[in-house]
């Protein structure tokens, strides 16, 4: 006996089969491209995300005040020293200026990685304008949010809280990989 | 008489550098302490915050909470109202509403500023941490904490014994 396409089953399996092809296929990929956004580096100059297209960017939503972000900071140091800067380039943003955080602020967590771990942070920070645009734009759910932009400038991947080396690598050497 | 001279300007100078010091500490704001109530918060609760902060030239008193998962390692930056109310004396009071439904634990900071502009922060630059006390577990979050099974999973057990159901009545007819 051949089942046909109307039988109540087989049209709830098939219904079943799109159900879940749609509603567990969610990825944390994207493949959108991320909306440029201007930040001020502790130098005081204003640099734009597009300066940077042309690399793989990974870009750090952080926050001083928050532990797991310099947790974040460990991991992010791996990836400066094992990528070169010719192909990857990272950006920490500290996206909570509007909840009191201040370039001395991050300059001092800057100094403090250096003093006290030996560690230097050699890689682009800056901070969020006072209205929040990066955090509302890229962070509104939390800190630290990653986002990995291929050299096209297109999300190619985004994570919301800390992430180790190993699964941010593999992220990028699929992303190094497509090009 | 020139080692009396002496002695007089090195107490004249021990005196100047002591009063300026000494000043300088007594307009250093000091935390006595911040109460919570209530005293060990759940993730979504009501804390009022009473800090005692003993010192002079005080313009304004900010209080920062951040609520984070440990698990997943994500920190939300609580957006009430910052600004501590000057209640009595020494007594400012601030009333914080959580709203991070995966949040496993707080951490708060002080921030004093002086009229001069200086800013202090209290107790120290890590903050205060305080688990929250668990007294309910729903399970399902949707908003990148926990990594837990979701609505997709009970969906998908309902379409399953809707299928054995259908089945089942096929093959008594």
């Amino acid at each position: 006996m051949i089942s046909r396409i109307d039988d109540p089953p087989v049209l709830f399996l098939v219904f079943l089969f799109v159900f879940l092809i749609v509603f567990t296929g969610c990825t944390e990929e994207k493949s959108n491209t991320g909306e440029d956004f201007s930040f001020t580096t502790l130098d005081g100059e204003t640099k734009h995300l597009i300066d940077f297209y042309g690399k793989v960017i990974v870009l750090d939503c952080m926050a001083v005040n928050c532990q797991p972000c310099m947790f974040q900071m460990f991991e992010l140091k791996k990836i400066s020293e094992n990528y070169s800067k010719n192909d990857v380039t990272i950006l920490s943003i500290d996206v909570w200026v509007s909840s009191g955080e201040t370039a001395s602020m991050l300059q001092d967590t800057i100094n403090a990685f250096k003093n006290q771990l030996n560690m230097t942070l050699d890689w682009t920070f800056g901070l969020d304008d006072l209205q929040g645009t990066i955090q509302n734009t890229y962070a509104s759910v939390g800190v630290p949010a990653l986002y990995i932009f291929d050299k096209k400038g297109n999300i190619y991947y985004s994570h919301v809280g800390y992430e180790e080396y190993s699964s941010l690598a593999a992220k990028l050497d699929q992303v190094l990989s497509k090009v | 008489m020139k080692n009396e001279q002496k002695f007089l300007l090195f107490v004249i100078v021990i005196g100047i550098i002591s009063a300026t010091f000494g000043s300088a500490l007594a307009a250093e704001p000091i935390l006595g302490e911040v109460t919570l109530t209530p005293e060990h918060p759940t993730k979504l609760s009501k804390i009022t915050f009473t800090a005692n902060i003993i010192g002079e030239d005080i313009k304004t008193v900010r209080i920062i909470v951040l609520e984070c998962n440990a698990t997943a390692g994500v920190c939300q930056n609580n957006r009430d109202n910052q600004t501590m109310q000057h209640i009595e004396g020494s007594l400012y009071r601030a009333n914080i509403t959580l709203d991070y439904t995966p949040a496993s634990y707080i951490a708060y900071w002080v921030y004093v500023e002086s009229n001069t502009g200086a800013t202090t922060t209290l107790p120290d630059t890590h903050g205060v941490k305080l688990n929250l006390s668990v007294t309910s577990n729903n399970g399902n979050n949707d908003n990148g904490g926990e990594k837990s099974p979701g609505f997709e999973v009970v969906l998908f057990i309902a379409a399953v014994c809707g299928v054995v159901i259908l089945l089942g009545r096929k093959r008594f007819r």
